[in-house]
């Protein structure tokens, strides 16, 4: 078992959880010290990130990302697995093997960095809204010529994509009045306006949760603390993704048309971000896909992503992205699986693949060589 | 007639002022001590339990399970904001959480029996409090099976404004867990979303209750929870809490049957927590109708029984035969932010119950020499 994936996996860096992203980013910056590189720490509305470069720079030739957060899981998936062939545990695949990765590669290179042009970019709220790690990083900046991002292609075989839908998030908040729960005609139940607000707007996505339709995901619900008291507040949280933005506009004003309706509010928590689409004919973007076919035999494919990632940060600043994985699956359920044959290709993908395009101008040798990894995986 | 002002008012800011939501045992159990302490001080016999971390006591004049009267309350209230653990006194309004429900009434209790303490000998009642009353209630039930009998109860948890409760509705709290599959919440079509289920569950069940009020069946949906807080991620369960009140026994079978039939429908389950039945009291029982009559002397209310809505501690007495007479003192704000009670009301009470205890609760011929509880909390 690769241990520093297991020890990543370890720790439950549950999206907005604290001393656990804490953890994890003191993890990464104590490997990232070892390493002969130039670190930048950053915090922005609670949510730490690190940069590092081999070069002192903000605008690198290839930036690694990767986020640090995960959504949240069992106990039991806080434990590296292998079976069969795969690797088992939260964020295996969402995204701590792509950490994992990068940081085998760079302690191979560590007597080397001034050779290369490289970036590792480090975010903890990727699972939120993404805006204060590498949204607030893009803006400060952190600009590269392109950007690898192994935070896509999931449940495929060594694809790429080629466009996202867009993504909007947002809470349905009911107000209402308390009062004892066997008088609710001296209140007003917060939940129940919620719960009609939402039966509505479920209504409207009835035969519409498809891979090329606007779809909807009620990720929370909560309402009211004790069971003889009336709620005064009740909420809930929206996901929506959409190809089509003309449809997503049309789906947008129906669902505050029926918030009026009843009562509740709609806010928007993060702002819809249009589809994406990904340079696939930019000659970074190929080099790696040509790595891809040398180490694996396949010639990728493009997909259209249903979900969203930082890549659109990246995106909208018209830099092209890599956004493929190795083979897994099932991520954010409790199946979340990474192949182990898959992860150590693209560790050698990539090695080569840096090798080719990230040397500086003074180290280029002109030659690609095919190698295989110093360190033990 | 003079009020003992001081000390009802006194105690019932610093009941108040510990915060014992009914999660927090350890604060409910601070609460019964200082009450128990309170009662040992003045005389009274006390015994003081725990049942699965709820703490309860009851305190006595005689060494017995069986006085001629319980007056019962509970010390565990509904959450409320912070600042709302603090009496603030807005004219004849006391505002705070439980001052109504019901610390007002434990203040009285204390303050009576302060009055009596030169004479608690002569007295036969007994004051049982409890710290789970807002969510599973068992501590009646315990205690009662641990043999107290008392011949009455007084039980200031129902009713209205000095009217004695004369039917009090069915409560019926059920539990509802839905089943899901989790996924990415990009693809719904990979997983089955609990919150869906849910609120479609819930807003079939919630149309058969439109237009309810006082006198029909009524609803609350409350403690509704799905997902971990991840806007992306399916959630695999969504639970929910059911206050049901029942204007007649016969309405619980269908109601769930309904409820049965909706979690078949929805891939859910439902569990019944805890059920008060529909209760009627004997309204011409000599100690509901010296209660009455004691509410009259002090206050001037004439009697006028009246529907309660929720359910009380009463229907566990009631179920072994013993009458309760069970009212609030003017008050209102019930489980909201805006929980008061009339400071007048809380002095009148004490003088209620000093009047009733007086009438119904003596120990045996006392002679003419000693002064009656009504002498004295009038002094």
């Amino acid at each position: 078992m690769d241990t520093l994936l297991q020890e990543l996996v370890a720790i439950p860096s549950v999206f907005g959880e604290q001393d656990a992203t804490k953890r994890i980013i003191d993890y990464v910056d104590e490997k990232l010290q070892l390493l002969n590189l130039h670190i930048e720490y950053f915090e922005c509305g609670g949510y730490p990130a690190i940069v590092a470069t081999t070069q002192k720079t903000k605008t690198p030739k290839v930036m690694l990302y990767a986020h640090l957060d995960v959504v949240a899981a069992p106990q039991e998936l806080y434990k590296l697995r292998m079976e069969d062939g795969k690797y088992y545990g939260r964020g295996v695949l969402d995204m701590k093997s792509a950490v994992a990765t990068y940081l085998h590669i760079l302690k191979d290179i560590q007597y080397d960095v001034s050779s290369y042009d490289i970036g590792l970019m480090f975010t903890t709220d990727e699972e939120g809204s993404g805006n204060f790690g590498t949204g607030g990083l893009v803006k400060q900046g952190y600009i590269p010529q392109v950007c690898v991002m192994p935070d896509s292609g999931f449940d495929t075989n060594w694809e790429i994509e080629r466009s996202a839908k867009g993504c909007w998030f947002a809470h349905v908040i009911a107000l209402g009045v308390s009062a004892h729960g066997s008088r609710p005609w001296q209140g007003d139940s917060a939940s129940i306006k919620l719960i009609k607000a939402l039966n509505d707007i479920v209504l409207l996505f009835k035969d519409r949760q498809k891979p090329d339709t606007t779809t909807i995901n009620i990720g929370m619900l909560h309402g009211g603390e004790s069971i003889n008291q009336i709620p005064a507040v009740s909420m809930a949280s929206l996901d929506i993704r959409f190809i089509d933005m003309q449809d997503f506009y049309r789906l947008k004003r129906k669902i505050q048309a029926i918030c009026d309706t009843h009562g509740v509010t709609l806010k928007t928590i993060r702002k819809w971000n249009k589809p994406t689409t990904n340079k696939l004919d930019h000659p970074l973007i190929q080099t790696f896909l040509r790595h891809v076919t040398l180490q694996t035999g396949i010639t990728p494919a493009s997909f259209t992503a249903y979900g969203a990632s930082d890549a659109r940060f990246f995106l909208d600043r018209g830099i092209p992205c890599v956004l493929m994985s190795p083979p897994g699956g099932s991520a954010h359920s409790n199946d979340e699986w990474l192949s182990v044959e898959g992860y150590q290709q693209y560790q050698l993908i990539l090695r080569d693949y840096i090798e080719e395009v990230a040397r500086t101008p003074a180290a280029r040798s002109g030659k690609v060589i095919h190698r295989a990894l110093t360190t033990t995986l | 007639m003079k009020i003992t002002e001081p000390l009802v008012e006194q105690l019932l800011r610093e009941l108040v002022a510990m915060p014992t939501v009914t999660a927090d045992t350890e604060c409910n159990e601070r609460a019964l001590n200082f009450i128990a302490s309170f009662l040992k001080e003045r005389g009274m016999h006390v015994y003081q339990a725990k049942h699965d971390g709820y703490a309860s006591l009851v305190a006595t004049t005689q060494k017995t399970k069986t006085p001629k009267v319980m007056l019962v309350g509970h010390t565990d209230v509904v959450p409320a904001e912070e600042d709302f653990f603090k009496v603030e006194e807005q004219g004849d309004k006391l505002y705070g959480r439980g001052t109504r429900d019901m610390k007002g009434a434990i203040a009285a209790y204390m303050t009576v029996v302060d009055i009596l303490q030169r004479q608690l000998d002569d007295y036969d009642f007994g004051i049982m409090v409890i710290s789970d009353e807002e969510t599973v209630d068992y501590g009646v039930i315990r205690l009662l099976k641990e043999g107290y009998r008392p011949k009455s109860v007084v039980l200031l948890d129902g009713g209205e404004s000095w009217h004695l409760e004369q039917l009090a509705k069915g409560a019926l709290y059920m539990s509802i867990a839905v089943n899901g599959k989790t996924a990415h919440g990009s693809r719904p079509w990979q997983g089955d979303s609990a919150s869906f289920k849910l609120v479609e569950l819930l807003a079939e069940f919630q149309q058969d209750f439109v237009g309810h009020g006082p006198e029909t069946d009524t609803l609350n949906v409350s403690n509704i929870r799905a997902g971990s807080g991840a806007f992306n991620q399916i959630p695999d369960s969504a639970t929910a809490l059911l206050d049901i009140r029942l204007i007649d026994e016969s309405h619980k079978a269908p109601v769930k049957a309904r409820l049965e039939e909706l979690c078949r429908k929805y891939d859910g389950s439902v569990e019944e927590i805890v059920y008060f039945p529909v209760l009627k009291h004997n309204m011409d029982n000599p100690y509901l109708v010296s209660f009455r009559d004691s509410i009259t002397k002090v206050t001037g209310v004439e009697y006028s029984p009246t529907i309660a809505y929720g359910a009380s501690d009463a229907c566990r007495f009631d179920e072994l035969g013993i009458p309760c007479a069970v009212t609030y003192p003017v008050s209102g704000g019930h489980h909201s932010a805006t929980e008061w009670i009339s400071k007048k009301a809380l002095h009148d009470l004490v003088l209620i119950l000093a009047d009733h205890l007086e009438k119904t609760a003596k120990a045996g011929s006392q002679g003419t020499a000693k002064r009656s509880a009504v002498e004295l909390a009038a002094a």
